[in-house]
């Protein structure tokens, strides 16, 4: 319990950056396994981190109450994998991403510990946290390009024409 | 009663080598790996998902591997992964209005702001097997055909505005009415389903209820087994929406990922009552993955019942009973009731030949009394 407390603290004191954080925590969470790793390697390879919290799978049960006229109900649950540790001393890294995979859990939580860490901070928000917003966003638009170009103009026919 | 049998493990241990063979198929023709099955074979892993109330692509395409391709089977596997899993919390309630839309349509409105979005459907295709699909003769359509460079159109959430909201703002429909606080939503996987259930609990039960049984129900009601007029559907969506949740150990909400959904709403004329202004009601269907077909069957179903949750009307079809459709949607329940027959039923069965011989004998007595000739 008092560890909890104390964790708890930890992760407050820093409430500064916690819009930072809540950007760079989507984007750990979105991004891909290897170019986590790739950065790991280019930032410190022998980074090394104490576990609070082993990545561990469970379940978040998603919500909705989309068209507004209901009471909310609950949709299905999803996969998560919950990870916490601790690097450089006191920075605590945290990491809550969807599906079952422990490795990208651990890399997301040990990123997000350094991002918090002036050392590290600026290093990484351009050559990892950038560059993932980047390809995010390249992918999108992709996406959108794709989804846009079968938008339909339907026409209602008179009869007899 | 059943009375359980011992016995037959080693059949049963040959039985699941077997399968495995059976499974495996010639060893001629390479394995499947997990991942073509999550990226190839999409819809079926979204309907695992979604009838496995779990959203999980690697969980649900490994399941179907593992089945066999056996959707129900795979279901099972899902549900019962799921079980061996703790909660960690709620998220909170999404807003499909900030959905990534990959495709909307309205059946109602030609021009919708925002536009009819036709996305990746198979409503326009052929349905033509394409025998040359295979592995190396495939040309993909999307090489065939030119992408091609539009910017007029703008499809952020921005600009999708909801049907339901066009005829709200008219005063077609009634306004959103005010949300529970989610901490209090009632969840079929803690409690069992009591009748009459709420909203709330209609909506979990349909939204992880078997596909073809939703389907074959909103069907009956179409062909008029519950329904005296024509439903609209005002709006299908599908797309990506972002997942939120406060962890308590961060005390600030983060993004946890983002999920693929299906939406719809359905819409149907009311003539108006004394307590009610004429108008428009609404089903609902929302399912994970792209799933057209439950999305609306859920609808249809969502409006059906709410109207025989009415006290005032009377309940005539099965479609329209709330017993009815939430007592029987669930496909892991059916089907394990369905199939405990293969079960060993022997000593069920004595019972029934000792009470069935008895009732001849019976039977065959008084037909000998009959032929007896009255003195």
């Amino acid at each position: 319990m008092m560890n909890d407390t104390e964790n708890k603290m930890n992760f407050q004191e820093n409430s500064a950056i916690n819009i930072d954080r809540q950007k760079w925590m989507a984007l750990l969470g979105g991004a891909s396994i290897k170019d986590l790793e790739t950065e790991k390697k280019r930032l410190d390879p022998d980074i090394d981190w104490n576990f609070i919290i082993k990545p561990e799978v469970g379940l978040l049960m998603v919500q909705s109450d989309a068209d507004g006229s209901h009471p909310a109900f609950n949709l299905g649950e999803m996969s998560v994998t919950k990870c916490v540790l601790e690097v450089k001393g006191h920075y605590l890294g945290y990491a809550m991403i969807l599906g079952s995979d422990l490795v990208h859990a651990e890399l997301a939580a040990l990123f997000d510990g350094l991002l918090q860490h002036p050392d590290y901070r600026d290093d990484l928000k351009e050559n990892l946290i950038d560059t993932l917003a980047e390809k995010q966003l390249k992918k999108d638009r992709s996406l959108e390009k794709d989804v846009t170009n079968t938008t339909v103009e339907f026409f209602t026919l008179k009869r007899g024409e | 009663m059943y009375v359980a049998v011992k016995g037959g493990e080693k059949a049963v241990k040959q039985s699941r080598r077997l399968v495995a063979k059976m499974r495996r198929g010639p060893e001629t023709v390479p394995p499947i790996r997990t991942n073509q099955i999550e990226h190839q074979m999409g819809l079926g892993v979204d309907r695992v998902m979604a009838e496995g109330s779990l959203y999980d692509n690697k969980a649900a395409a490994t399941a179907l591997k593992q089945a066999q391709g056996d959707t129900m089977e795979a279901i099972f596997l899902v549900r019962a992964f799921r079980t061996t899993l703790k909660r960690f919390g709620t998220s909170a309630p999404i807003d499909t209005q900030d959905m990534q839309i990959i495709r909307r349509i309205s059946g109602i409105y030609k021009d919708i702001p925002g536009g009819q979005v036709l996305g990746p459907t198979y409503d326009y295709t052929h349905r033509l097997i394409d025998f040359d699909s295979d592995e190396k003769k495939e040309t993909p359509l999307k090489n065939q055909v030119p992408t091609v460079d539009s910017t007029e159109q703008d499809i952020s959430p921005q600009q999708m505005t909801r049907v339901i909201d066009i005829l709200r703002q008219q005063g077609l429909m009634d306004t959103a009415s005010p949300t529970t606080p989610h901490k209090n939503v009632e969840d079929l996987t803690r409690e069992p389903l009591k009748l009459p259930a709420s909203r709330s609990i209609r909506l979990q039960n349909l939204a992880r209820g078997d596909e073809g049984f939703l389907l074959g129900s909103a069907y009956s009601l179409q062909r008029g087994f519950g329904l005296d007029r024509h439903p609209f559907l005002g709006e299908l969506r599908v797309g990506y929406i972002a997942v939120k949740y406060t962890p308590p150990e961060l005390g600030f909400e983060i993004i946890i990922g983002k999920i693929k959904l299906t939406e719809c709403f359905m819409i149907n004329r009311f003539d108006g009552s004394e307590n009610k202004p004429p108008g428009f009601e609404n089903g609902y269907g929302l399912v994970f993955g792209q799933s057209e077909r439950k999305a609306m069957s859920m609808a249809l179903l969502d409006k059906s019942l709410q109207n025989s949750s009415n006290s005032d009307s009377k309940t005539k079809y099965p479609a329209q009973d709330q017993e009815f459709i939430l007592s029987h949607s669930d496909n892991v329940e059916s089907s394990g009731f369905v199939q405990h027959l293969k079960l060993p039923h022997y000593v069920d069965f004595q019972s029934e030949l000792v009470f069935i011989r008895n009732l001849k004998k019976e039977h065959d007595k008084k037909k000998e009394t009959c032929l007896e000739p009255s003195i």
